[in-house]
């Protein structure tokens, strides 16, 4: 009996262990919670900024790095003025790369690489057009080929293709291919380990909606 | 049975135990933080205000208020940081404090809107929004034909000294500015040329991703330069492989760059003819041999570390011309001039970090040219080697000091061919020089309004066997959000022209001393800069034209002066889609140098210049229009017919010049231009004959473009697996 109590509360401290750090998961889900729900620049922010406050606690993780870079380029896709996208890209960018030296091969983390340098383009595109849009367009597809069912990836590169296939006048179909794989993929997502990102869905809808027009 | 109630016993104990710890926050109350951060003058929003090692913090809101709950602590460690601040960390001891703080941020020193030493430098980057020229402008200005000079040339501060085409800054000879890349000299950076046809540039604009043209007072590294340096920075890794290919009405061109994971290469021929061109566009000289070059280049590029890049690159050019243009002497006669160049420029330089507070930054450039320039039967060879060594270590004292030293070494070795006056007998004078250099420099911000950059460089040459020291500061204070005003002060030394050290080797540096004070505001793509100069010459070469090989008859009793007043303005926000900038420079400048009889003002300045450059997008063409026009009122020339030196003027010159690029595919663009669409018939200067004609007056023949319009039409193609780069970055 004295055995299977200690064994059990062994049992217990393993549970313990392996579901991580209550605490940490519930800060998380609070911010990724008010990250959803955010609308203006001052919303996303002040998540940025509960974002970095977990990352300060928890050297280890990678989501909430993930998640202040999001939150930042957010904010520099919402921004009208040049230097201050690029001030909000610069933030977006040192979060990022704490969370690629910890996710190195992870797609999402790319995926949001990918993000940064769209965003960038969009600051001076006469000047960073030629230089940065290919690479984001390559930083995207590579993400895309970590993981092809990465459906924030396919729909980032899908935006990136249609609006460059616009610009040129050129066939949108290939692009509208990817959107509506990206709007299929964000249907069939699997539960996805609890904090990972599931952003974008809305977005690839309303995607698909201008592909179908 | 026992196995399950003992489960459900551990499950309670955890969910008590879990309930208990978040019961405990509430169980013995919690603590209210809150209070204001401003930077004294402001509130700072979106501020995040922490516990250091926990998750309780709050955001600022508009007025700069923060409120916030956490467990009770004895002493609590209150982190605040916002973008643009020195972060700022705070032990609280009681709780007491902990309801109404006030916090008051620093201003970070290096921050994007920060301040920055202006005076005398035009910055082209990415880097900033607030930059007066991105890398892309150089090759899309109008009538510069992607030539970094002609698009410099835009910009105050430049003279328009067409039959040149060097840069002529702030009442100096072309020789005088200088030309590094990536910190090492370019010995001979202009493609040779004769009298009268203006030349190019050697370097490709695509090579670069950052200029910096300084028309005076520049840091202590740069010496040998008595009016400017342009500095180029070479671009880093190769983006992606591809292939480029030019097809041009004057030639063509195909480059190759491969890109690895960590290192790139990328190589280049081209071959450039105008035969066709002149064909087809009538011409006001006698062509022989039209222009025409082969070069080819290569670089490379490997990232050695985190923080190291090692770059070498070398191109080698072979041209050829040859014309007649009409020998004032005996009109209408001609004289045939020719002229065929050989040149290579190699350049490797390594960069690392060592350590957290160190760079490192060596490299070595080496120029060898050859030309040969026949005029009316008489051949003249010039060959140059010229080697420059450079080490430069960067300390950062701290985040608002940074200390920068270095040593150089610089050899220069001519050697020219020329018949002498007094028949066959071949006359083979040259010159070897060395120097080495030290300088060090402190870069100090004294606060976020002030930055301070003072440095000395010291110079000693084999050939005088002297010391010189030019002392350098510039100082600059912010005096509003966007807004700062900045002054430099420097001393500037660069050796007296080959040709004359040949001769008299004991010959002194020419002096120059810049004083500048320059105001700048940007504000959401608009910038405006004035700046006003002074620059004072001393010990330039004089020498008596009857005997050129006298030594005697060359001293350093020379001097002049430069004053005047530039003014830029760029907007790229009020119209969509368009951006102009408009430059104006005012100059007084007089000088008593090489052949004067008595001061006057030099033949290629003239009093006002003025050009203003506009862009145009047109979204639904993908295609861009651009349009230049200059102005420079008219320049002195000498007239043996008047006593009075140098005070006849030219008629004043104008120019305008259109270009479009057309945006095909994503990886073809079509580009044209026609520079002086007008065709104004635009004179530099007058070149008169050496005796009276029989009529008792002088021939004179008028200095003019060889034809008043130049024509250009090019195809850009790039291949690639990924279709979406193009060439518009090479435009």
């Amino acid at each position: 009996m004295k055995l299977l109590s200690i064994s059990i509360a062994l049992f217990w401290f393993a549970t313990l262990s392996f579901a991580g750090n209550p605490a940490y998961e519930k800060a998380m889900q609070q911010a990724i919670d008010q990250l959803n729900q955010a609308g203006s620049p001052e919303a996303y922010q002040a998540v940025a900024n509960q974002f970095q406050r977990i990352a300060q606690v928890e050297q280890e993780e990678w989501l909430p790095r993930y998640y202040a870079s999001y939150a930042y380029i957010i904010q520099g896709a919402m921004s009208d003025e040049g230097e201050q996208k690029d001030q909000h890209l610069d933030q977006a960018q040192e979060y990022l790369d704490q969370a690629k030296q910890m996710m190195p091969e992870e797609s999402e983390v790319v995926t949001l690489q990918g993000y940064i340098h769209m965003i960038r383009v969009t600051v001076d595109p006469a000047t960073r057009g030629p230089e940065m849009a290919p690479l984001a367009t390559q930083t995207l597809a590579k993400a895309v080929q970590m993981n092809p069912d990465n459906p924030r990836a396919l729909l980032l590169l899908g935006q990136m293709q249609y609006g460059t296939a616009q610009f040129f006048g050129s066939d949108t179909s290939e692009a509208c291919a990817l959107i509506s794989q990206s709007v299929t993929k964000f249907e069939q997502v699997e539960a996805a380990p609890s904090l990972y990102p599931t952003w974008g869905e809305n977005s690839a809808t309303a995607s698909q909606k201008a592909c179908d027009q | 049975m026992h196995t399950s109630s003992f489960f459900s016993y551990g499950l309670h104990f955890f969910t008590y135990l879990i309930l208990g710890m978040w019961g405990s926050h509430t169980a013995f109350g919690q603590t209210t933080w809150s209070g204001v951060v401003t930077d004294g003058t402001q509130a700072v929003v979106g501020a995040n205000v922490y516990l250091q090692n926990t998750y309780f913090g709050a955001t600022t809101d508009t007025t700069g208020s923060f409120s916030f709950t956490a467990d009770p602590a004895d002493t609590s460690h209150l982190v605040i940081s916002a973008v643009g601040y020195q972060t700022q960390e705070r032990t609280v001891l009681n709780s007491k404090e902990t309801a109404s703080l006030n916090i008051h941020l620093k201003e970070a020193s290096h921050t994007l809107q920060g301040v920055t030493i202006s005076a005398g430098s035009f910055e082209a980057s990415d880097k900033h929004q607030a930059v007066a020229l991105k890398p892309l402008d150089i090759v899309t200005t109008a009538g510069a034909l992607g030539d970094i000079a002609g698009a410099l040339q835009t910009l105050p501060g430049t003279q328009t000294v067409g039959e040149d085409g060097r840069l002529f800054v702030r009442g100096g000879e072309g020789y005088e500015t200088q030309v590094f890349i990536d910190g090492l000299l370019a010995h001979s950076p202009f493609n040779a040329s004769v009298p009268g046809i203006p030349t190019r540039g050697r370097f490709s604009p695509f090579l670069f991703k950052g200029t910096t043209f300084t028309t005076g007072g520049y840091s202590a590294e740069y010496g040998q330069a008595l009016s400017s340096a342009l500095l180029l920075g070479t671009n880093d890794l190769a983006v992606q492989t591809q292939t480029d290919i030019s097809l041009m009405t004057v030639g063509g061109s195909v480059s190759h760059q491969h890109r690895w994971e960590k290192s790139s290469v990328w190589a280049e021929g081209g071959y450039t003819d105008l035969t066709p061109y002149q064909w087809a566009v009538p011409q006001d000289v006698q062509w022989i041999t039209a222009p025409r070059a082969w070069n080819g280049a290569a670089a490379y590029r490997h990232k050695t570390s985190s923080t190291g890049m090692l770059k070498l690159y070398t191109q080698v050019n072979r041209s050829k011309l040859a014309l007649h243009q009409p020998n004032v002497e005996q009109l209408p006669d001609t004289e045939l001039v020719s002229l065929e160049n050989d040149n290579l420029y190699a350049n490797v330089s390594f960069q690392e970090a060592i350590g957290k507070n160190w760079t490192w930054q060596s490299g070595v450039a080496f120029t060898y040219d050859e030309q040969q320039v026949i005029i009316d039967q008489s051949p003249i060879r010039q060959q140059q080697r010229g080697l420059h060594a450079k080490s430069v270590w960067t300390y950062d004292v701290n985040t608002n000091v940074v200390v920068r030293a270095g040593a150089e070494y610089f050899q220069d070795q001519f050697d020219w061919e020329m018949p002498s006056s007094e028949g066959d007998v071949a006359l083979t004078p040259s010159l070897i020089d060395w120097r080495i250099t030290q300088f060090v420099e402190t870069d100090a911000y004294l606060s976020s309004r002030w930055v301070s950059r003072l440095g000395v460089r010291t110079e000693y040459s084999k050939l005088t066997d002297t010391w010189k020291a030019s002392p350098r500061a510039s100082l600059a204070y912010k005096t509003g959000k966007n807004s700062q005003v900045s002054l430099a002060y420097g001393t500037f030394h660069q050796a007296a022209r080959p040709d004359y050290r040949a001769v008299n080797s004991g010959l002194a540096d020419e002096q120059a001393a810049h004083y500048i004070a320059n105001y700048q505001i940007t504000q959401q793509g608009r910038t405006f800069r004035a700046e006003v100069y002074h620059k004072q010459y001393q010990q330039l070469v004089k020498f008596d034209p009857t005997q050129p090989y006298n030594p005697l008859a060359y001293n350093n009793q020379g001097d002049g002066y430069a004053r005047g007043l530039d003014i830029f303005w760029r907007d790229r926000q009020s119209v969509n889609n368009l951006d102009y900038w408009i430059s104006y420079s005012l100059i007084d400048t007089e000088r008593n140098y090489r052949d004067f009889p008595t001061t006057a003002v030099p033949t290629f300045a003239s009093k006002h210049n003025f050009s203003a450059v506009g862009k145009y997008f047109v979204t639904n063409w993908r295609t861009q229009l651009g349009a230049s026009y200059s102005f420079a009122s008219g320049r002195p020339y000498f007239n043996p017919e008047n006593p009075q030196f140098h005070s006849d003027l030219t008629k004043d010159f104008h120019s305008l010049s259109v270009n479009v690029a057309w945006l095909i595919r994503q990886h073809i663009i079509l580009y044209a231009s026609a520079t002086n669409v007008l065709g104004r018939d635009n004179v530099f200067g007058y070149k008169y004959a050496s005796q009276p004609n029989e009529s008792d007056s002088y021939n004179r023949i008028p200095v003019q473009p060889t034809a008043p319009r130049f024509f250009f039409v090019g195809m850009f193609i790039t291949l690639s697996k990924d279709k979406m780069k193009n060439q518009l970055d090479t435009l």
